[in-house]
């Protein structure tokens, strides 16, 4: 390789990282059109068709359609409140859009975090339901496989298509089979209103971001967030968690990509394994303790006075280690 | 309704499709003749697999299968001595006194206090709180047990 073509290349090096960056950047943005379509959903072995619909600013519809196409479960929002209604219970459930509420972290923080642990590169471009799209692989920055590919819109700027992996193997997976972008909605289409004779149920979440002394104070219990947190996750927040008179602490982490939960309940408490999985015994602090396996990562209880359950896609051994750490 | 795939008609067929799929496809068929003739070949087609004759079976074949059966465990086999101890009068009562004695056992430990938190609850928290990961994918509308727990009130439209 000549010296010109070889310098070229190294000097094309970064700024192709950072257009892998503007181009996710894009991707995380809210779409500036509107936009329509049918994709397809597949997390382990479930697999489900969705019919979305969107109009900016915020608004949304998207059903999940049974085997024969008929509306199994709607979200609507019109980006104040969202409507959620199952056909199968006809119930609706009626909620401030959660992404009003959302405010665990400032857009550009989250995208620094991201950036700190993870780093993106484009791949050649492909099709998608018939639209270009450039191809985003997001890959821890300690090493390993990608652990997301994103094929997102040249125009648009719209994720098409979305793979999950974890440690090489795949573990979810969305696509769009068809979309239009700038189509003409109407605005009923994000109103909803229950059918007649449908159970309305207002959903009031607890409180939630809260820092760790509001949280002190809002329960009975000490909080116990653990001393180590594997490299790379970043304390967000606490939230309550209520069930039937008891108030459960709801730690959360993040590292830009995967979130870390670990869940404190009072001590006159009993917590069963999650459903369908097979829990296998294991020693945290020379105690028993229990590991599921979930679709998107392990889950880990204990009991150390009060009973305790961390949540997050990370190898056993640093569940175990932020187990250890709870004082 | 689109036409639905072979797999569904030929469900429709073999009487496995459940009442809410029926309610939806039978219009469609009254409506569509080229799913009603294929709807009409399936039926031919399985009434002519029932037609077929059922060959006779060889006279050996309980003294092979017999042969080839895999001796009885010990646990089947005590439980096969449990049912036949627990059918008549005698065995009703030792089922019920049974059924009372697990249920005196179940009753303390609720009267303990302990709250039995589903797992399914925290589950469904930690999913929540990923769907606000920058990189979460498109969210589908979240089934019911999802949106279980938390702070409700009811109203009745």
């Amino acid at each position: 390789m000549s010296t010109s073509l070889l310098l070229a290349v190294l000097l094309a090096a970064p700024a192709r990282g950072e257009e892998a960056w503007d181009a996710l950047q894009e991707a995380l943005a809210p779409p500036l059109v509107s936009y329509q379509g049918r994709l397809s959903v597949v997390e382990g072995k479930e697999a489900r068709q969705l019919a979305v619909r969107y109009a900016p600013p915020g608004r949304i519809r998207r059903e999940t359609l049974d085997r024969l196409g008929t509306v199994e479960r709607l979200l609507v929002s019109d980006g104040e409140t969202e409507w959620v209604w199952d056909r199968r219970s006809d119930t609706a459930w009626r909620g401030p859009d959660p992404a009003k509420e959302r405010a665990l972290s400032d857009p550009e923080e989250e995208l620094a975090l991201l950036k700190d642990n993870y780093e993106a590169r484009l791949a050649p471009e492909e099709t998608v339901a018939g639209r270009r799209c450039r191809v985003l692989e997001v890959s821890p920055r300690r090493g390993g496989p990608p652990v997301q590919r994103l094929w997102v819109d040249a125009e648009e700027g719209l994720v098409l298509r979305r793979v999950s992996y974890e440690d090489g193997r795949e573990t979810a997976r969305m696509g769009f089979e068809s979309v239009a972008f700038d189509v003409p909605q109407r605005p009923e289409d994000f109103r909803f209103r229950p059918p007649a004779g449908a159970r309305v149920v207002r959903r009031r979440p607890a409180p939630d971001a809260l820092e760790l002394e509001e949280a002190a104070q809002a329960t009975d219990m000490a909080p116990r967030p653990p001393a180590w947190t594997p490299p790379g996750y970043v304390f967000e927040s606490v939230s309550l968690l209520p069930y039937k008179g008891a108030t459960i602490l709801h730690y959360r982490w993040s590292d830009g990509v995967d979130a870390l939960s670990m869940f404190q309940s009072p001590e006159r408490t009993r917590v069963s394994p999650p459903r369908g999985t097979r829990p296998k015994t294991v020693a945290v602090s020379s105690s028993p303790a229990e590991l599921s396996l979930l679709p998107d990562g392990k889950a880990l209880s204990w009991t150390s006075e009060e009973r305790f359950m961390i949540i997050g896609r990370l190898p056993f051994e640093a569940l175990r280690r932020m187990a250890e750490s709870v004082p | 309704m689109n036409c639905p795939g072979f797999e569904l008609l030929s469900a429709h067929c073999d009487g496995q499709l459940t009442r809410e799929e029926e309610r939806t496809l039978l219009p469609h068929l009254a409506s569509c003749p080229a799913c009603a003739r294929t709807l009409r070949a399936l039926a031919a087609a399985k009434s002519a697999l029932q037609d077929l004759p059922v060959p006779p079976a060889p006279r050996d074949l309980a003294a092979r299968l017999l042969e080839s059966a895999p001796r009885p465990s010990v646990l089947a086999a005590f439980l096969a001595e449990l049912k036949a101890g627990l059918s008549g009068p005698s065995g009703a009562v030792a089922a019920a006194a049974l059924a009372a004695a697990l249920m005196l056992f179940w009753g303390r430990r609720q009267a303990d206090g302990l709250l039995a938190v589903p797992a399914e609850v925290l589950v469904s928290a930690h999913r929540r709180y990923a769907q606000t990961m920058p990189l979460a994918p498109e969210a589908a509308p979240p089934p019911p047990a999802l949106l279980a727990g938390g702070a409700e009130e009811r109203d009745v439209y």
